[in-house]
């Protein structure tokens, strides 16, 4: 084994182990490349499919928004709008004047009559002309109304007493 | 050979630029898009939705004829003076209650009676102030406010006085008083839906009508309806 060059085939050892991570190294970059230019192109191209969907569903929404423009759905709207409207007012809770006639009837007492009533049902206030024989018959017909639950207040302004001899009180009372 | 070693460092920088500089905008312009999407799917559904509770209402009412007709004899889309007048004077007369005046006022152009506008897009209901004058007993004022009340026409009252008739009371009738009723009388112009999803009523398919039950139940009392008897006689002055 006298002819066998050693240190020949070390160097063709070193020269094929470089020659390997070499070639490996290309393979990286190559790699390194081909991710990053791929990346960027799907993403370039799956940008421009959710461009064309968005288009598309625009104009999806503009078709339909001008199907809710016409004469048929402002007879929806219309009719719905004055459901609402009457279903407010059947809803509201105030003293009807019908109903405050019926009170006042119930509360009046005898010997005690009205010269004036007015019910304003904006402020909610009630404004009365109590004609009575004595001033016990307006105390007694202030007391009945402070006794009903739907009065907050009554209070009362003037008393005077009339040529007839009748006291004429007058109260307000609010609601 | 030299091109050979530099390159590994040359693609990993060309690499890195064509990451930082164009991948990752890329991605940030893709995640907005794709919210947009989402955002605009949802939309779109929103509003076929929308589109068919639209179709369902126009069904809903064309089988609910009648009431319709009701709701909008109730609260009418323009001024009706002269059905207010007949109305008033027809339920007066029922009564026993002698009318002296009606004053009719200009429409009130702010939120009229007691129902403000419902949605600020929607056209605010308006009023016609009338003040009438009415002379009777206590028991015919009283029955002509309550007829009033539940007249099939929307109106509400704003107040409602009694005074003795002094004349009256010169002639010995104590019963007899002056009542001045001042009512509002409600109409509601024509709303338009003008495209927009985005209205109440759309957000359902059928209406409510358990609430013309309950003006069906309010309403009692009707006034025959007035025909026109224009003579067209030549001289308008003629008596």
């Amino acid at each position: 084994m006298a002819n066998i060059n050693l240190s020949q085939s070390s160097l063709e050892r070193k020269k094929h182990e470089f020659g390997a991570v070499f070639d490996r190294s290309i393979v990286i970059s190559l790699s390194l490349l081909a991710v990053s230019f791929g990346s960027f192109l799907c993403l370039s191209i799956y940008d421009s499919m959710l461009r064309n969907r968005i288009t598309l569903l625009d104009e999806d929404i503009a078709a339909q928004m001008a199907n809710l423009d016409g004469e048929s759905v402002d007879r929806v709207a219309d009719f719905g709008e004055r459901l609402k409207n009457i279903d407010m007012k059947l809803s509201d809770k105030s003293v009807s004047p019908q109903d405050m006639f019926a009170t006042i009837e119930k509360l009046m007492v005898i010997g005690v009559s009205l010269d004036a009533y007015k019910y304003d049902m904006k402020t909610k206030t009630l404004s009365l002309k109590i004609v009575s024989a004595d001033f016990k018959g307006a105390a007694r017909q202030v007391m009945a109304l402070k006794s009903h639950e739907v009065f907050k207040n009554v209070t009362v302004g003037t008393i005077l007493k009339a040529d007839d001899g009748s006291i004429v009180s007058n109260v307000t009372v609010s609601l | 050979m030299n091109v050979k070693i530099l390159f590994f460092p040359l693609s990993i920088t060309i690499a890195l630029l064509v990451s930082v500089f164009y991948v990752k905008p890329e991605i940030a312009t893709v995640m907005a898009n794709h919210a947009i999407w989402t955002e605009k799917q949802n939309i779109d559904e929103n509003v076929a939705q929308k589109t068919q509770n639209a179709i369902d209402l126009g069904k809903n009412l064309d089988v609910n004829k009648e009431n319709e007709v009701m709701v909008r004899r109730y609260l009418p889309d323009m001024r009706d003076d002269d059905r207010i007048i007949d109305s008033i004077n027809f339920f007066a007369t029922q009564s026993g209650v002698t009318l002296a005046s009606m004053k009719i006022d200009k429409v009130a152009e702010s939120t009229a009676g007691s129902v403000p506008a419902s949605d600020q897009t929607m056209p605010a209901p308006k009023a016609l102030s009338v003040t009438v004058t009415a002379v009777g007993t206590y028991e015919g004022i009283r029955d002509t406010v309550a007829r009033l009340s539940h007249m099939d026409r929307f109106q509400d009252f704003s107040t409602v006085s009694l005074d003795r008739a002094t004349e009256a009371q010169s002639l010995g009738q104590s019963n007899v008083l002056v009542g001045t009723l001042a009512m509002n009388f409600t109409y509601l112009p024509k709303v338009s839906a003008q495209g927009n999803p985005s209205l109440p009523i759309l957000s359902s398919n059928s209406f409510d009508f358990g609430v013309v039950q309950k003006l069906k139940q309010y309403v009692s009392a009707t006034v025959p309806p007035m025909e026109s008897s224009a003579s067209g006689s030549g001289n308008p002055f003629l008596r």
